[in-house]
């Protein structure tokens, strides 16, 4: 008598595939079911089963993470819709997955290897390989788009685009848009490395500027450079450092 | 090369001609002759376009003393040639240097637009090649846009849950599959059409937020409030759909209580005012990552310009809050 458990964040899945189980695998036992990836870690580990079906997207942990964590031995098969990238790593490793929607056929295959071979575990190394590929966004970082700002008591999201200018302030960097200053705890020099070289300028040992949003490069009087901007009536000062960024072509 | 060999036979015809017309010395001497002037000529305007700058001004003006100095340089080879040294002396050397500048100026004014016309060719070339790519990119971006509409990872879950359901609950099944086919047969609209009113766009998510409330169970609830002189406003595609997938993907599915999805429209001076906000994880680390909001955002500065904003913000009472404000 071999025991199971089913995970899925998709109640009618796990009631489907307790059902196909039930008519392929008399034999087995479902001694419980999950609806997130923590539920799941904490009942193979109290009950350990033989076997655990485990959804790959799940809220709390994914189906990788719990794999992960587990400190029991239990034979897992992955259930994923659409990941390509897991898909492509579970052929080359060998790892017992289903794709949903399940077929009767694929069900029938899985369930005839997991009877006649032994309860494995996977080993941790194959567990951290498939967690990158899984968790890894298949194109690389590239520059920062997007930035988690305080404006009074909200926390928002402000396209880089948006920014006419970064400028340093004692612990916080202001975020100057067109119409909103708002505040973020990442310093200029770190946010230098993060943002695209080409549209954000450092320009001043303080400030940050976005090259779109420049008006026009003055000289003052006293022969100081400051920029105009598009849609801010204030100046910045360019230091004399980073003056040549505006020399005439 | 081939420009060579023409040269040197328009030269003996050049030659020909001469002597046929009268001009004095032999047929002999006067293809010699000719060939000497002609490709001397020839050969300084070819320097003289390799070291003067395309398109510059000093080009023109170089051709006629490069033919000149080509002229007289072909008329010293030739005496040299033909060993007729007088002829240097005589009268016959300005009728000859007067012939090679006419003719070398001929040869250089055709030579200097048919390379006007190259570069004519070229640039017109460069604007096709513009043009055929921001078609390209065009399509491209429609292409996308109809990807982004049907995620993979949507259809096959929903499949998944079709296919239990049938056996376990053939009621909800019918239902499920209904909200498919609505919510397939909306994004097809709306990706064909660039018309089309907020009503559509609404029965659209309310088709998306029907089968992720059957499949999420009690985790999801939802509501969509507009009323109807609203939803008659004409409305683009693709700008409400990302912020409520948005709401599922990154706010609901991944939190284990799961949450709730309210769409509002509105009217507000001259402007139409949406609003999706959820009650579920908050702005992701990174921000942004994979929302699809640059496109959001990209579709609203090209249909509206500066008339339009999108204000993306964490909840004070917990999830996201995402305000779009159209003109109307």
């Amino acid at each position: 008598m071999s025991t199971a458990l089913l995970a899925d964040d998709e109640p009618n899945l796990v009631t489907h595939l307790a059902q196909r189980l039930a008519r392929l695998w008399p034999e087995l036992e479902v001694l419980a079911t999950a609806g997130n990836g923590l539920e799941a870690l904490e009942r193979i580990q109290t009950l350990r089963p033989d076997v655990a079906f485990l959804d790959i997207r799940m809220p709390g942990l994914s189906g990788l993470e719990v794999a992960a964590r587990l400190t029991v031995p239990c034979r897992l098969v992955f259930v994923t819709a659409y990941d390509q990238f897991a898909v492509e790593a579970f052929e080359r490793e060998a790892v017992d997955y289903l794709l949903k929607p399940v077929t009767d056929e694929r069900l029938a295959r899985t369930v005839e290897r997991l009877r006649t071979s032994q309860a494995a575990q996977l080993p941790e190394p194959l567990l951290a390989r498939l967690r990158d590929l899984i968790s890894a966004t298949p194109a690389a970082p590239g520059p920062l788009r997007w930035i988690k700002a305080q404006a009074g008591q909200v926390v928002r999201l402000v396209g880089v685009d948006e920014v006419c200018y970064f400028q340093a302030s004692d612990k916080y960097t202001t975020v100057v848009t067109r119409d909103s200053e708002l505040l973020i705890r990442t310093p200029i020099k770190d946010l230098i490395d993060q943002l695209d070289p080409a549209q954000f300028w450092q320009i001043h040992r303080s400030t940050l500027v976005n090259v779109r949003q420049i008006a026009a490069a003055r000289h003052d009087a006293m022969g100081r450079l400051t920029l105009q901007l598009k849609h801010r009536p204030e100046s910045l000062p360019v230091s004399r450092n980073f003056a040549h960024l505006f020399r005439q072509m | 090369m081939f420009l060579y060999l023409g040269m040197a036979s328009g030269n003996a015809l050049i030659g020909l001609l001469l002597t046929v017309v009268g001009f004095g010395g032999s047929l002999g001497q006067n293809v010699v002759y000719s060939e000497c002037i002609g490709l001397s000529i020839c050969g300084l305007l070819h320097a003289v376009f390799a070291a003067a700058p395309r398109g510059g001004r000093l080009r023109p003006l170089l051709i006629l003393p490069a033919a000149a100095l080509g002229g007289l340089v072909g008329q010293i080879l030739g005496s040299l040639i033909t060993r007729t040294g007088s002829h240097l002396v005589s009268g016959v050397f300005l009728r000859s240097e007067f012939i090679g500048l006419f003719f070398g100026g001929i040869g250089a004014i055709g030579f200097y637009f048919r390379e006007r016309y190259w570069d004519l060719e070229a640039e017109l070339k460069a604007r096709e090649v513009l043009r055929l790519e921001a078609e390209k990119r065009g399509v491209e971006a429609q292409l996308k846009m109809l990807q982004a509409q049907i995620e993979p990872h949507f259809l096959f879950n929903t499949l998944a849950n079709l296919a239990g359901l049938i056996e376990s609950d053939p009621k909800l099944a019918s239902r499920l599959l209904e909200a498919l086919n609505r919510y397939l047969r909306a994004s097809l609209r709306r990706t064909r059409a660039e018309g089309g009113t907020l009503g559509d766009e609404l029965d659209l998510l309310e088709a998306y937020l029907e089968i992720f409330k059957i499949r999420l169970g009690p985790r999801l609830d939802y509501s969509i409030s507009a009323a109807p002189p609203v939803r008659a406003l004409p409305f683009p595609p693709m700008l409400l759909q990302p912020l409520v997938e948005n709401a599922i993907r990154h706010g609901i599915e991944p939190q284990v209580a799961g949450g709730r999805v309210r769409i509002a429209a509105a009217r507000a001076g001259g402007a139409l005012e949406l609003t999706v906000r959820d009650t579920g994880r908050g702005l992701g680390d990174p921000p942004g990552a994979g929302l699809g909001l640059d496109n959001v955002r990209a579709r609203l500065a090209a249909l509206f310009g500066d008339a339009a904003t999108l204000e993306i913000a964490e909840h004070p009472e917990g999830g996201v809050q995402a305000s779009l404000s159209l003109p109307a």
